[in-house]
C-alpha cells in the first residue's frame, strides 16, 4: 500500500464520519429530537475510522505512514483543530436564544452541538486534504 | 508571509514528477503540490531537503515576496 492510497483511505473514512456527524446534528435540530437516528452511529463510525486507519497505516508500512503524516498533514490538522475549536465556542452563543426561548430542548442542543463540533473538525480537515491534492 | 516558490519549474527541469520528488524527500505528494501552489510554506528542513534533492540552492527554490523584503 502506497502513501497516496493510505491517505485516500484516511480521507474517505474521516469524510464519511464527518458527514454522519453533520447529518446527525442537522437531523437533531430539524426533527427536534436528540436522537434523529441510532445514537451510536456517529460513535461507531468514529471507532471504525480509527480501526481502518490503523490497519491502513500498518499495511502501508512505516515510511509510507510517515510520509502521509508529514508537516503538510500536521498543518492541515492544526487548521482543522482551530476551526473545530471556534465552531465549538460559537455554538454556545448560537444556541443561547433558542434554548432561552424554548425552541430547542437541552438534550437536543447537546446532541447537535457535540456532533456539529466533530463534523466541523473532520470536514475541515478532509476539505483541506482534498483541496491540497488537486 | 509571502513566499515565491520556483519549485515547480525547477522540479520539472530536473525531470521529477511530484510523486517522485515527494518520495525522495520523504513527504506526501500533497505537500509538494501545496508548496508549488503557494498554499503551504515548508519548514527550513524540508526546504533544505528539496534543494539537496534538486541539486540547487534554497535561494533558487524560494524567495521572499515583495511585501516581506
Amino acid at each position: 500500500m502506497t502513501s497516496e492510497f493510505f491517505t485516500n483511505v484516511r480521507t474517505a473514512v474521516l469524510g464519511l464520519t464527518g458527514l454522519v456527524c453533520l447529518v446527525y446534528g442537522g437531523g437533531a435540530l430539524a426533527m427536534g429530537t436528540p436522537q434523529p437516528f441510532a445514537f451510536w452511529l456517529p460513535g461507531l463510525f468514529g471507532v471504525a475510522s480509527v480501526i481502518l486507519i490503523s490497519i491502513a497505516a500498518l499495511a502501508a508500512g512505516d515510511d509510507n505512514a510517515r510520509r502521509a503524516t508529514d508537516e503538510g498533514y500536521v498543518a492541515d490538522r492544526r487548521h482543522a483543530e482551530g476551526f473545530g475549536f471556534w465552531v465549538a465556542i460559537l455554538l454556545y452563543p448560537a444556541f443561547a436564544v433558542p434554548l432561552w426561548q424554548g425552541w430547542v430542548s437541552y438534550p437536543t442542543a447537546y446532541a447537535a452541538m457535540g456532533t456539529l463540533t466533530a463534523a466541523a473538525f473532520l470536514l475541515r480537515f478532509v476539505w483541506a486534504d482534498v483541496k491540497g491534492r488537486l | 508571509m509571502s513566499l515565491i516558490s520556483h519549485l515547480a519549474e525547477i522540479r520539472k527541469a530536473a525531470g521529477y514528477t511530484q510523486a517522485q520528488l515527494a518520495e525522495t524527500v520523504g513527504v506526501s505528494r500533497k505537500t509538494i503540490n501545496t508548496v508549488e501552489n503557494h498554499v503551504f510554506v515548508p519548514s527550513t528542513v524540508l526546504a533544505l531537503k528539496l534543494a539537496a534533492a534538486l541539486k540547487v540552492s534554497v535561494h533558487d527554490l524560494f524567495e521572499l515576496g515583495e511585501t516581506d523584503r
